[in-house]
């Protein structure tokens, strides 16, 4: 899925490569913003009923941040082969989309249905590319690739090791037993049982049901160079099913009469995306919004772990090549996606060298700066992904519903296993209640 | 154009999702007073995420005021 033509095959792929210009995209944005040279990043503004507030005062930034993205994505384009002005023609209409993203996602009705903009910048590329049809001169600058993994080297500095193992081990025990073995039997279930084609899928599915739903999803695309179609597939059940888990969980845990503080825990290990674990929680009542976000906050730590050891079991198992004359060692490095090298560099910085060095309040306010870089990586990347994607090609991963049996019953799994774990943890069992 | 408008009607009819009765109106609703961040992928796309650092310290009170409550270890 790289766009590195014939030419350039022989120039170190450290220039040649989407894995390491994800990283030096994603470092240069961290290190200028923990230099304190970026200091804000424009976004699209809320909204209720005048669309115009969206917009209001950010016309300007939004346009700078946008001619900024083309031009550095552009530099990045030209260097790995590519065009340098035909990226440009194509990016700023890529963004404009993105931007369209966002300002249907930032109404106010929207994003508290839980609908967010990874839902509409599929869709806005999907409509095009499935109708109209994506044009030709939008081509060049559709490089979802590198979107992706810029924006997990970003995320991988919010991925903060040092601070979550301060969070208690009634956290952990829920998040951190529960998600690896629900994960490992998705995989098998997926592959052996429902003897779905391609492992990748499977791997994606299960990550998004185990972890945090649609950026564990990318991880792990990106980890395994899954297809496009796989993560749109993934990301939309996912979608689908955190909003209706965000308004059931709460309604059948008070109407059995549960601990909220049981179930906050039970929602926060079990309910895909943060901010749907953000709102059941709340549901609830206070004390278990919090424990929810906390045990979803461990969780959402797991990312750059399991994204890292896929990485590898995919390179040695799924991926191995008999009849390299490499050896061993060489043919892991090879195919290992490097991005993850930055993924997990960047949380490494952030947790043991920024953190300590700068103060957590410090670090805290790059990260909100990050996160927004970040979210426009992922929005490009659902934009770009929505314009390369066929409905055809789409409706062919479905496999006879297997990937939504694998969600169901990975789902039904999920919800046992995590309820045996919160009431052990957070029912005063196994330790002390919290709150 | 069909699809655009279809898109439309689709941001449109989730732009009212409040005014539903049942479940779903209630969820939304209750998103909407506390302006919560619902759509968040990752922690730290949520208002205050560096407050749940340190649960202890936030001034909450336990819904069951008759559990003992315990501080994060």
């Amino acid at each position: 899925m790289t766009h590195a033509p014939d030419a350039s095959a022989q120039r170190s792929t450290l220039l040649t490569s989407e894995d390491w210009w994800a990283i030096w995209l994603g470092g240069l944005l961290i290190a200028l913003t923990a230099a304190g040279v970026i200091t804000g990043v424009a976004g699209v503004g809320r909204w209720t009923g005048d669309p115009t507030a969206a917009f209001a005062g950010r016309l300007l930034p939004i346009a700078v941040l946008g001619i900024g993205f083309a031009l550095v994505t552009a530099i990045a384009a030209q260097v790995m082969g590519g065009s340098f002005m035909l990226h440009q023609t194509g990016f700023i209409p890529l963004f404009l989309l993105a931007v369209v993203a966002y300002f249907i996602a930032n109404q106010t009705g929207i994003r508290a249905a839980g609908v967010g903009y990874a839902f509409w910048a599929l869709l806005v590329g999907l409509l095009i590319s499935n109708t109209v049809g994506t044009p030709d001169w939008l081509t060049p600058a559709i490089r979802s690739e590198l979107y992706i993994k810029t924006g997990l080297v970003l995320l991988g500095a919010e991925i903060l090791f040092n601070r979550v193992l301060s969070l208690g081990p009634p956290g952990l025990f829920v998040a951190w037993l529960v998600t690896p073995i629900v994960l490992l039997v998705m995989y098998r279930f997926g592959t052996r049982v429902l003897k779905m084609t391609s492992p990748s899928l499977v791997i994606i599915i299960a990550a998004a049901t185990s972890v945090c739903g649609v950026s564990a999803a990318i991880a792990v695309a990106a980890a395994t160079r899954a297809k496009k179609d796989e993560l749109t597939l993934a990301v939309g059940m996912t979608l689908i099913f955190t909003v209706v888990m965000m308004v059931l969980m709460p309604i059948g845990i008070r109407a059995i009469g549960m601990d909220p503080i049981v179930g906050g825990a039970w929602i926060g290990g079990t309910v895909d995306a943060t901010g749907a674990v953000v709102a059941a929680g709340a549901m609830l009542g206070e004390d278990a919004g919090q424990v929810a976000a906390v045990v979803k906050m461990i969780q959402n730590i797991l990312i750059g772990v399991i994204a890292f050891l896929v990485a590898v079991y995919w390179v040695t198992n799924v991926e191995k090549s008999d009849g390299s004359s490499q050896p061993a060692a060489m043919q892991i490095w090879t195919r290992f996606p490097k991005f993850i090298l930055g993924f997990i560099g960047a949380s490494l910085v952030f947790s043991f060298i920024l953190t300590p060095m700068m103060g957590e309040e410090a670090v805290t306010g790059i990260l909100d700066l990050t996160s927004d870089f970040r979210g426009w990586f992922f929005c490009l990347a659902f934009v770009s992904i929505g314009l390369e994607s066929n409905m055809k090609e789409l409706m062919g991963q479905v496999q006879g519903g297997r990937p939504i049996q694998l969600y169901l019953v990975g789902q039904a799994f999920n919800l046992v296993l995590t309820l045996g774990a919160a009431y052990l943890a957070f029912g005063g069992i196994l330790f002390d209640r919290v709150l | 154009m069909v699809g655009a408008l279809a898109l439309g009607a689709l941001a449109l009819g989730l732009a009212q999702a409040g005014r539903l009765p049942g479940a779903l109106g209630e969820t939304v609703r209750g998103n909407l007073a506390a302006d919560r961040e619902a759509t968040a992928l990752f922690y730290t796309e949520v208002d205050g995420w560096a407050d749940w650092l340190n649960p202890a310290s936030a001034s909450v009170s336990s819904p069951r005021s008759d559990q003992p409550i315990a501080k994060w270890p």
